[in-house]
């Protein structure tokens, strides 16, 4: 299956989970908090992405998808069985919150291996080939388009991943950290949140000024009538990243 | 040379996109359930309010159009609506007091984060307590919340605005001054 037909496919969908129809359509329960209609549209997405998806892909989409989920909904059950136990949560107890959140797992689980496959499926890479070797220039909304994605491509590829690596190691309580283990202050962590959003935004707008520039200088589409009169244009590279023009902070974070 | 407009407009889409991309980063990631609201707490306000005080109204209320409402697809769309309009509302209004060219004030841009913090909670107190329970009468879609569930959800979202307003504070402390620089 070709990438845009699996985006097109994954597209539509996912029209049930944005609309709410036709889920809302079969309201009859399987167990309290899980509809007929997300139980059907759970399998019926589950069973499209394993075949429209790599394997290993797949499996990729579900561990993320577990890991986005899980605290949500293991965390939010936890925190209701408190106030109860407590005597502050909702009347009812478990009764009255536990249909809540199975009814979110099923929604969780379902739209974000969704989402995710919808994005994985997209070639950012090969998008913005495409549109830098067109022969006959690039429009206005193309170079919009390939500034976009040549952002979208490197905080994905480059800054998420540094900043999780970090936040691993440098994390006060990370069991593998390479300093003493210590519970942080609220004064701590909101220091180190805004360190880590320095350094995230540092990483990730970096190389716009550069890339303005760059694609900015790239040829206009020419006119219909003027194409073909002159040397076709020479096919362009993507630029290559410059190491030595990061901040101190991105520089840190690579580190 | 190409045009410095050229330029400025592709450095803004650039801008844009990062800090979208980084809110909805900030909003999927970090999610700590609400009990109380079904709802959750999270840090994406923070690259919100952040753009709208280092480039103005306009990025800061695309960026909280955009961002947000993308990570609300993933797992709560219900919400992506009430998402956008209060989140875009906050961008521009943080980045319209409490940004300008030359750099603001450090009063101007506290009281920018706070007028922030009252839309978030206020924007999201007025969609879940009347607007959604007005359009689920229509459309059912939209009937996951009522005025007890939005009453409970604003000491979290106070939190929220008050936590991502000191991390954007303490970003525009150091990035802030760098650009006016």
């Amino acid at each position: 299956m070709k990438w845009q037909q699996r985006v097109v496919v994954l597209i539509l969908a996912a029209v049930p989970a944005l609309s709410g129809y036709p889920l809302t359509a079969a309201a009859g329960e399987i167990l309290p908090g899980l509809t007929w209609g997300w139980g059907a549209y759970f399998v019926a997405v589950h069973l499209l992405l394993a075949l429209t998806t790599p394997s290993r892909l797949y499996g990729n989409i579900l561990a993320a998808s577990a890991l986005i989920t899980l605290p949500v909904v293991f965390g939010g059950a936890a925190l209701s069985g408190l106030m109860h136990l407590t005597g502050v949560g909702r009347p009812g107890g478990p009764q009255a919150y536990s249909p809540h959140y199975l009814a979110l797992l099923t929604s969780m689980l379902t739209v974000i291996p969704l989402g995710l496959a919808l994005v994985a499926s997209i070639p950012f890479q090969i998008l913005e080939q495409q549109v830098l070797t067109g022969e006959n220039g690039i429009s206005r909304a193309e170079k919009n388009l390939l500034m976009v994605l040549r952002v979208f491509n490197h905080i994905v590829h480059d800054v998420i991943p540094a900043t999780l690596e970090v936040v691993r190691e440098e994390w006060p309580r990370a069991p593998g950290a390479g300093q003493a283990r210590r519970r942080p202050s609220p004064a701590g962590l909101i220091r180190m949140m805004t360190w880590l959003g320095i350094a995230v935004i540092c990483c990730a707008v970096q190389y716009i000024p550069l890339w303005a520039v760059e694609i900015a200088r790239l040829p206009e589409r020419r006119p219909r009538r003027l194409q073909g009169r002159e040397q076709p244009l020479q096919h362009l590279k993507p630029p290559e990243k410059h190491p030595g023009r990061g901040t101190a902070a991105c520089h840190r974070l690579r580190k | 040379m190409p045009p410095s407009s050229q330029v400025n407009r592709l450095f803004n889409i650039g801008i844009l996109a990062a800090f979208a991309t980084l809110a909805f980063v900030g909003t999927t990631i970090i999610r700590i359930p609400i009990p109380a609201s079904g709802g959750y707490f999270n840090l994406g306000d923070t690259f919100v309010m952040a753009a709208a005080l280092l480039y103005g109204p306009w990025i800061g209320g695309l960026v909280g159009l955009i961002g947000p409402a993308l990570a609300d697809a993933i797992g709560f769309p219900q919400f992506i609506l009430a998402t956008a309009i209060v989140k875009g509302v906050e961008g521009a209004a943080v980045g319209l007091i409490g940004w300008t060219p030359r750099g603001a004030a450090a009063g101007r841009v506290a009281a920018a984060l706070a007028a922030g913090i009252l839309i978030l909670v206020a924007g999201y107190f007025v969609f879940e307590a009347f607007v959604y329970p007005l359009m689920a009468r229509w459309i059912p879609f939209f009937g996951v919340t009522d005025p007890t569930a939005a009453l409970a959800e604003i000491l979290p979202n106070l939190f929220q605005g008050i936590f991502s307003a000191v991390i954007a504070f303490g970003i525009w402390r150091v990035l802030g001054k760098k650009q006016s620089d």
